[in-house]
C-alpha cells in the first residue's frame, strides 16, 4: 500500500510537472522612468526634432540638447524648468548641473547599462554576416571591425550610425533593406529590449587588445570567442561567450604563455589569489575534461543519452561508434567505481541481493557462477574448516552457508539435532 | 583587400552624390504641425493611386489535381564518416594475499584441528601474477559505405597452479581468450526505396530485448517514420560456462521487436513490444515510452515470462538542465521473474543451482528515487534513496534474500582547486529483517556439534553503513591524472547465537567473531598519456583483513596497463 501511495505521488508530480509550462517571462514594457528619457510621452513627435538629422544621415547620432537645449526649450515644451533652479528635468540627462554654468555638467550614461531602452533597433548579426546576401546587396561584404571599430587602445567599439550609413544611406538605393533616413524601419516603437549587458564586471579584466593575436603571433578571430553571435537574428542580448572558448586557448602552451595559463586565477580575477580554497568553477575545468553534464547523477542515469552510440565514441574510443546497440561496448568493458577489490571479496554479495537488475546491466548469470564454484577464502584447507573452524562463519552469518549449501543436505547432517 | 576596393567607389559616390544633385535642404523640423504620425525624418510620399485593374480574365478550368500520396517521411541515417579505429590494452597484474603467521593456538584463528588454515607454498599462494589485455577493433563505412564491423576481446594468461590463488577470480576456468562482439553490419548499404533502413548485423554480439542477451546469430532491423521492426536468432554464448555446473551452452534464442511511434516529432509517444524465446521459455516485454517535455521521459514497461506477468517497472527521468537530474522508479517484482537472467528460472526446483543461491523468487517491490545537480557552480551532488518491500506471503519458503530494506546515501564531488576534486561518498541501508528473538537463539556451546535452528529468513544483514573519500587530481583529460581512494563498509549482522556462559551477544563475548564486521581498503590510480594514443595506467589497491579469514592479513593487487589506440 505504501509503495503504491508513493507510486502515485511520484506519477501526479511527474505528471505535474511535465504539464506545466515554463515559458520565459515576456519584457515588461518600457517604463516611464521619471529620471530618464521617456521616449513614450515623446511619441507624437518625429525623431528629428530632438535627434539632428543631418548628423544621424552623416553617421553620427548626436545626443539632444547640443544647441543649447534647443530641442526641449526651443519650441517652449519646457520652458518653465530652464527657468527654475536644475531640477528633474536636468537629471534625466546630466549627472549633475552647476547652476551658475561655470563647472562642468557631466551627462549621464545612456541607454542605462543592463536595462531596458526604447526604440531598440531591428539589427540582425545573422542577416549582416551572411555574406552572399550582403555582397548581393551592396557588393561586398562586412566583417565584424567593418562595424565595430578598434580604437588606438584595441577596444571595439560599439557599432553605431557611422557603421550604418556606409551601406544604408539613401544614395546607396538598397532595396530589401531600410534607409537612413527612414527611423522607424530600424527603431521599433512600442517594444523594450535589454541593452547589451557588460560582462566584464567585478573583478573580471579582460582587454580585447591584448587578444588579438596569441603568443605565437596568430590572429584570434573575434568568432573564437563569440561563437554564436554570428547566428542571432535579433538584436537582443548576444550570447555570452562561453569559458570553453577561454579554457581552449588559455590551456594551450602554444598559444598563452605560461603566466597567463587558465589555473593561474590572477589572469583574469583580479581579487582571487591562489589559495587552496579557491573553488574552480566547473567551467573553467580543462577542455578536454569530460563533458560538463557528465555528473554524479549522469553516471547513474544516462540511458537516454547513450542510446546513439556515436556520440559516447567519440571519447569512448572502444566503442564501434554504431547508432544502436552499443551500451554493451562500455557495460562490458568500464568497470563501475564502486568494484574495488573488497567489493569483489565480500560487498557484491549485499548489493546483488538488493537489487539484481544492476548486476545484469553488465553480467550475465554465468558470470557470477565462474566465481561462485571457486572455493572460498574462509574454507581454508578442507580438513581445518570442515571440522570446526566453520562453525565462525557459520555462527556470525548463516546466510553466506546457504547461498552455497543447502541445509539439508549439507548441514543437517551433523547439525540436524543435537547430539 | 576585396572590402576596401568595393568601399572606395561607394564613399566617392557618397562624397560627390550631394554635390550633383544639390537637391534644397530638407524641412525636416517640423515644429509639430502637422503632426507626424511615424517616426521618420522623411515624409513618405503619398501612395501612386492603384492602377487601373486590369479586365479580368476568365480563369481556366481548374485541371483535376491528382491525388497526392502522402509518404512517410523515413529518418535516413547520416553517413557515417569512414573510419578505422583500433585499441589494445596489454597489462600485468600481481595479486598478493599476507599471511599472519597465526598459530592453531592464535584466539584470531580459534581452535583448529589441523593448524593454520593456510600455509604459504603448500595449500596457498601468497602471491600471483597474470597478464591481462582488451583489444578493439572498429571499422566503419571504409571502403564500402554503410559497411561496419566491430571486434571486443580480453583476454587473460595466468599460469596454471593447484594451490589456492590470492584472488579468487572467475578467470581461472574459463577460456582464457573470450570474444565479446565480432560483428559485421550493413546500414544504409540500399540508397532508395523502401530498404534503405534496413540494418542487418551478423556475427557475436549484444541483443536488446527483454533481457541482454550474447549471441552468435543474425540480427535485423527495418525502420520507418513511426514503425520499426526487428528480428534476429542466434545461439547463445556460454561466457563463463563451465561444464560442472551444468549451465546450458549453445542454445537457440530467438525474439522480435515491433515499436511504434503514435506521436512523432519533439514529444514521441513510443509503444514497443519485444519478444525473446529460449529453451522452451519466452519471455516478452511491453514498453510506452512518453516524452510530454524535451526533458521528461516517462516509462512504463510490463514483462511477462511464459504468459504470467513478472516485473513491472515504472520510471520518471527530469533533466531540469545539463547538470541537474531527477529520476524516480518504481518496481514490482513477481513469481514468475527469473531468477537472475532470461535463462535462469525457478520454475525447476531441483535444477542445479549450487553456489550461487539465493533463494526463490518472491515478490517484491520496490521505490527508488535519485536526484543529481551541481552546487556553487563546482559541488556535484548526488542523493539517492529507496524503499524495498517484501511481498512474500506467509506460507512462502523463507528466504533471507527477499528482506525488504531501506537505504539512502549520497555522493559529493567537490573541486577543490581547478585541477583537485575531492568525493565523499556514504551509503546507509537497513534491513527489515527481524532479529532472531531470544526464544529462537541459539546458545553457543564450544566444542559441541549443535543443532542448526536457522530461521533463513532473518539470518543475514541487519544494517549496513558505508563510506568512502577520495581525492582526484587531473591535469585534464588525456594527460595526466592521480587518485587516491579510501573506502569502508560496517556491516551488522543479525544476532543468532549468543555465549553458554555470559549469556550475551557473541559481540561482547570471547569469540573472535563478532556481529559486526568493517571491511575496508584503498585504491590508488596513476594515469599519463605519455601522447595523444598511447597511455599508461597503475593501480593499486590493498584492503584490511576479512573477518571470515583472519590469517591473511589483507589482500593486495597490482595492475600495470598499457593501453593504445589507433
Amino acid at each position: 500500500m505504501i509503495a503504491w501511495r508513493a507510486l502515485a505521488t511520484v506519477a501526479v508530480a511527474t505528471a505535474a510537472l511535465a504539464c506545466s509550462r515554463a515559458a520565459p517571462a515576456p519584457l515588461p514594457p518600457p517604463t516611464a522612468e521619471p529620471d530618464r528619457f521617456p521616449h513614450p510621452a515623446h511619441a507624437q513627435l518625429a525623431c528629428t526634432p530632438c535627434h539632428d538629422s543631418a548628423a544621424a544621415l552623416a553617421g553620427v547620432a548626436q545626443m539632444p540638447g547640443q544647441d543649447d537645449h534647443a530641442a526641449c526649450d526651443g519650441a517652449g515644451c519646457h520652458q518653465a524648468a530652464f527657468m527654475a533652479p536644475p531640477g528633474a528635468l536636468c537629471r534625466v540627462c546630466h549627472a549633475a548641473v552647476d547652476p551658475i554654468g561655470a563647472g562642468a555638467s557631466p551627462l549621464r550614461t545612456y541607454p542605462a547599462v543592463d536595462g531596458l531602452r526604447s526604440l531598440p533597433s531591428t539589427f540582425s548579426h545573422a542577416a549582416h554576416l551572411d555574406n552572399a546576401t550582403v555582397e548581393a546587396a551592396v557588393g561586398f561584404n562586412v566583417g565584424c571591425t567593418d562595424c565595430h571599430e578598434v580604437d588606438a587602445a584595441g577596444l571595439p567599439a560599439t557599432a553605431g550610425h557611422r557603421a550604418c550609413v556606409r551601406c544604408h544611406a539613401d544614395e546607396v538605393g538598397l532595396t530589401d533593406a531600410p534607409a537612413m533616413s527612414s527611423c522607424a524601419a530600424c527603431h521599433r516603437a512600442g517594444v523594450a529590449a535589454r541593452t547589451p549587458r557588460r560582462l566584464i564586471v567585478r573583478d573580471v579584466r579582460f582587454d580585447h587588445g591584448v587578444h588579438r593575436a596569441d603568443a605565437r603571433g596568430a590572429a584570434i578571430a573575434c568568432s573564437t570567442c563569440h561563437q554564436d553571435s554570428r547566428a542571432v537574428a535579433t538584436d537582443g542580448r548576444l550570447p555570452k561567450p562561453p569559458l570553453a572558448a577561454c579554457v581552449a586557448c588559455h590551456d594551450d602552451p602554444d598559444r598563452v604563455p605560461l603566466t597567463k595559463r587558465m589555473r593561474v586565477c590572477e589572469t583574469c580575477h583580479a581579487s582571487i589569489s591562489l589559495t587552496f580554497g579557491a573553488l574552480a568553477p566547473r567551467s573553467h575545468l580543462p577542455a578536454t575534461e569530460r563533458p560538463i553534464d557528465h555528473t554524479l547523477a549522469f553516471r547513474k542515469d544516462h540511458g537516454r543519452e547513450a542510446a546513439d552510440g556515436k556520440r559516447c565514441s567519440r571519447c569512448h574510443t572502444q566503442m564501434s561508434g554504431a547508432a544502436e546497440s552499443a551500451c554493451d561496448e562500455c557495460h562490458q568493458t568500464m568497470r563501475p567505481g564502486d568494484h574495488t577489490l573488497m567489493w569483489r571479496e565480500t560487498e557484491h554479495g549485499q548489493e546483488a541481493i538488493a537489487d539484481r537488475d544492476r548486476c545484469a546491466a553488465c553480467h550475465v548469470a554465468d558470470a557470477c557462477s565462474a566465481c561462485h564454484q571457486q572455493r572460498p577464502r574462509s574454507h581454508g584447507p578442507a580438513m581445518s574448516f570442515a571440522g570446526a573452524d566453520h562453525g565462525d562463519v557459520a555462527r556470525q552469518n548463516p546466510a553466506a552457508c546457504v547461498t552455497c549449501h543447502d541445509v539439508g543436505a549439507d548441514c543437517l547432517p551433523c547439525h540436524g539435532a543435537a547430539p | 583587400m576585396r572590402r576596401t576596393r568595393a568601399l572606395a567607389p561607394l564613399a566617392l559616390a557618397l562624397a560627390i552624390a550631394p554635390a550633383a544633385a544639390a537637391p534644397p535642404p530638407p524641412a525636416l523640423f517640423p515644429r509639430r504641425v502637422p503632426m507626424p504620425t511615424t517616426l521618420a525624418m522623411r515624409v513618405e510620399p503619398p501612395p501612386a493611386p492603384p492602377a487601373a485593374a486590369p479586365a479580368p480574365t476568365p480563369a481556366p478550368p481548374a485541371k483535376p489535381r491528382p491525388a497526392r500520396r502522402r509518404r512517410a517521411v523515413v529518418p535516413r541515417r547520416e553517413p557515417a564518416p569512414p573510419r578505422l579505429t583500433a585499441q589494445l590494452a596489454v597489462g600485468m597484474a600481481v595479486d598478493g594475499a599476507n599471511l599472519r603467521n597465526l598459530t592453531a593456538a592464535d584466539p584470531a584463528i580459534g581452535i583448529t584441528t589441523a593448524g593454520s588454515d593456510f600455509e604459504a607454498g603448500t595449500n596457498y599462494r601468497p602471491a600471483r601474477s597474470y597478464a591481462f589485455g582488451e583489444a578493439f577493433l572498429g571499422s566503419r563505412g571504409l571502403g564500402v559505405p554503410g559497411i561496419s564491423a566491430y571486434l571486443a576481446s580480453r583476454f587473460r594468461l595466468a599460469p596454471a597452479t593447484q594451490l589456492t590463488p590470492p584472488l579468487v577470480d572467475g578467470w581461472d576456468r574459463v577460456d582464457p581468450v573470450q570474444v565479446q562482439s565480432a560483428w559485421t553490419e550493413a546500414d544504409g548499404v540500399i540508397d532508395s526505396g523502401p530498404l534503405r533502413t534496413l540494418r542487418v548485423r551478423g556475427g557475436r554480439q549484444f541483443l536488446y530485448g527483454p533481457a541482454v542477451a550474447h549471441v552468435d546469430g543474425l540480427a535485423a532491423t527495418w525502420s520507418s517514420a513511426r514503425l520499426k521492426l526487428g528480428a534476429y536468432l542466434g545461439s547463445r554464448v556460454p561466457d563463463w560456462n563451465t561444464a560442472s555446473f551444468g549451465n546450458q551452452p549453445r542454445r537457440l534464442v530467438s525474439g522480435g521487436e515491433v515499436a511504434l511511434t503514435l506521436r512523432a516529432g519533439p514529444r514521441p509517444l513510443l509503444v514497443r513490444l519485444r519478444a525473446l524465446r529460449y529453451d522452451g521459455s519466452d519471455h516478452g516485454d511491453l514498453t510506452v515510452d512518453w516524452t510530454p517535455r524535451a526533458d521528461v521521459a516517462l516509462t512504463w514497461t510490463a514483462r511477462g515470462a511464459d504468459g504470467a506477468l513478472a516485473r513491472q517497472r515504472v520510471a520518471a527521468r527530469i533533466r531540469v538542465s545539463d547538470e541537474t537530474r531527477l529520476a524516480f522508479e518504481a518496481d514490482l517484482r513477481r513469481r514468475a521473474d527469473w531468477l537472475w537472467d532470461y535463462e535462469r528460472r525457478d520454475d525447476d526446483p531441483s535444477r542445479p543451482r549450487r553456489y550461487l543461491d539465493l533463494g526463490p523468487t518472491l515478490p517484491r517491490t520496490t521505490v527508488r528515487g535519485r536526484a543529481g545537480t551541481v552546487l556553487l557552480d563546482n559541488i556535484d551532488a548526488l542523493l539517492f534513496a529507496g524503499l524495498a518491500f517484501d511481498g512474500s506471503r506467509a506460507d512462502d519458503t523463507p528466504s533471507y534474500a527477499s528482506a525488504g530494506w531501506a537505504e539512502g546515501g549520497g555522493a559529493f564531488e567537490i573541486r577543490m582547486r581547478r585541477t583537485v576534486a575531492v568525493t565523499l561518498s556514504g551509503l546507509a541501508r537497513v534491513y527489515s529483517r527481524k532479529d532472531a528473538s531470544p526464544a529462537v537463539q541459539v546458545v553457543d556451546a564450544e566444542n559441541q556439534i549443535q543443532a542448526a535452528q536457522w530461521p533463513t529468513a532473518n539470518v543475514g544483514e541487519r544494517n549496513l553503513l558505508e563510506g568512502g573519500v577520495q581525492v582526484r587530481f587531473t591535469g585534464g583529460a588525456r594527460k595526466f591524472s592521480a587518485s587516491g581512494e579510501i573506502y569502508a563498509r560496517r556491516t551488522r549482522y543479525a544476532r543468532l547465537y549468543v555465549d553458554d556462559a555470559v549469556a550475551e551477544p557473541l559481540a561482547e563475548s570471547l569469540d573472535p567473531l563478532t556481529d559486526s564486521v568493517i571491511h575496508g581498503g584503498g585504491r590508488f590510480i596513476f594515469e599519463a598519456w605519455i601522447s595523444p594514443r598511447l597511455r599508461l595506467r597503475t593501480e593499486y589497491e590493498l584492503t584490511n583483513r576479512f573477518a571470515a579469514a583472519p590469517e591473511i592479513a589483507g589482500l593486495k593487487a597490482l595492475r600495470i596497463i598499457a593501453e593504445g589506440r589507433y
